[in-house]
């Protein structure tokens, strides 16, 4: 498939290309872009933007990366970009957001606000290894780092989870 | 086998299968250390609740709808991708045209010195161009 899209950028056909590419990477990218802002409806507007802007570049690919790593950098910058703006909208509102009330505590585990525990880093690689049925080299190209810095992300985040589960 | 590697081992196996060898060790070892043997119980345990919670999430259609919708409502920029070069040859023919009237030299010499030097300029502003792309991705 991957041979296929180089065909179609090589004869021009970026329309068909971005097609193909949504086919093979929309729900990757996607599950990229929860992982990344927990927030599944901001992911969806974030993966749009992801494959308009890949659209835009599509004439300027020149092959040196494969067409994953290179879809996977742009996924990772805008992701990076949203987190950074909606930390600094988080903030700037700060004043408007109630304290949450003791009474709306629930005894169950919370599983958000136990992963919001982890470092950036340990969050991004735990969850994207259980959307990506355990794939380590799957996540590591989606993140764009080493075999081994997932694992060792991996082991980190159990750790932790446990730690901060007792 | 020490508890340190054991809990390595016990975490590898969560995403990798383990040499049958090495996963005797760690049983051998979780069967007589009882704190190992917790750290274990807890870890499949958390691996179970961490499976259970993070499913992927299904994207719906209306996001490729919406990529199609703001792709077809983009300007159509491509062809300006070529107006440098289209331009460089452009500029490049007339003053070869300029040169065979006006220079005192046979007309293949100046189409051959105007051929090197459209070749040498053309790889001049390629490399130019492909500097500033990095500076973008770099920028960005």
């Amino acid at each position: 498939m991957g041979a296929d899209v180089q065909r179609l950028l090589h004869e021009r056909r970026y329309d068909e290309a971005l097609e193909a590419m949504l086919d093979l990477y929309e729900g990757k990218v996607f599950r990229m872009a929860v992982a990344m802002l927990r927030d599944a409806g901001r992911a969806e507007e974030v993966t749009q933007d992801i494959f308009v802007k890949m659209w835009r570049a599509l004439p300027g690919y020149d092959g040196r990366a494969s067409l994953s790593t290179w879809l996977y950098a742009i996924a990772r910058n805008t992701c990076l970009s949203a987190v950074r703006a909606e930390s600094y909208r988080k903030t700037s509102a700060l004043d408007d957001v109630p304290e949450p009330s003791v009474e709306s505590a629930t005894p169950a585990v919370d599983w958000e606000r136990l992963l919001s525990r982890l470092p950036d880093a340990q969050r991004h690689v735990i969850t994207l290894f259980y959307f990506e049925d355990r794939s380590i080299t799957e996540v590591a190209a989606m993140l764009g780092v080493p075999e081994g810095t997932v694992k060792s992300q991996l082991h980190r985040a159990r750790r932790a989870l446990a730690d901060i589960m007792e | 086998m020490d508890c340190q590697r054991a809990q390595d081992e016990i975490l590898d196996a969560f995403d990798t299968a383990r040499p049958a060898d090495v996963q005797a060790a760690v049983d051998a070892h979780v069967a007589d250390c009882a704190a190992c043997a917790a750290f274990a119980r807890k870890q499949r345990a958390l691996d179970r609740q961490l499976a259970t919670m993070l499913v992927p999430p299904r994207l719906t259609p209306r996001v490729r709808a919406a990529v199609r919708e703001r792709v077809r409502r983009e300007p159509r920029l491509f062809w300006s991708d070529l107006l440098p070069d289209l331009v460089h040859f452009a500029s490049c023919g007339i003053v070869m045209v300029i040169g065979l009237v006006w220079l005192p030299m046979s007309a293949p010499v100046v189409l051959s010195l105007g051929a090197i030097g459209t070749v040498l300029t053309h790889a001049v502003l390629t490399a130019f161009h492909e500097s500033l792309d990095a500076a973008d991705d770099l920028a960005s």
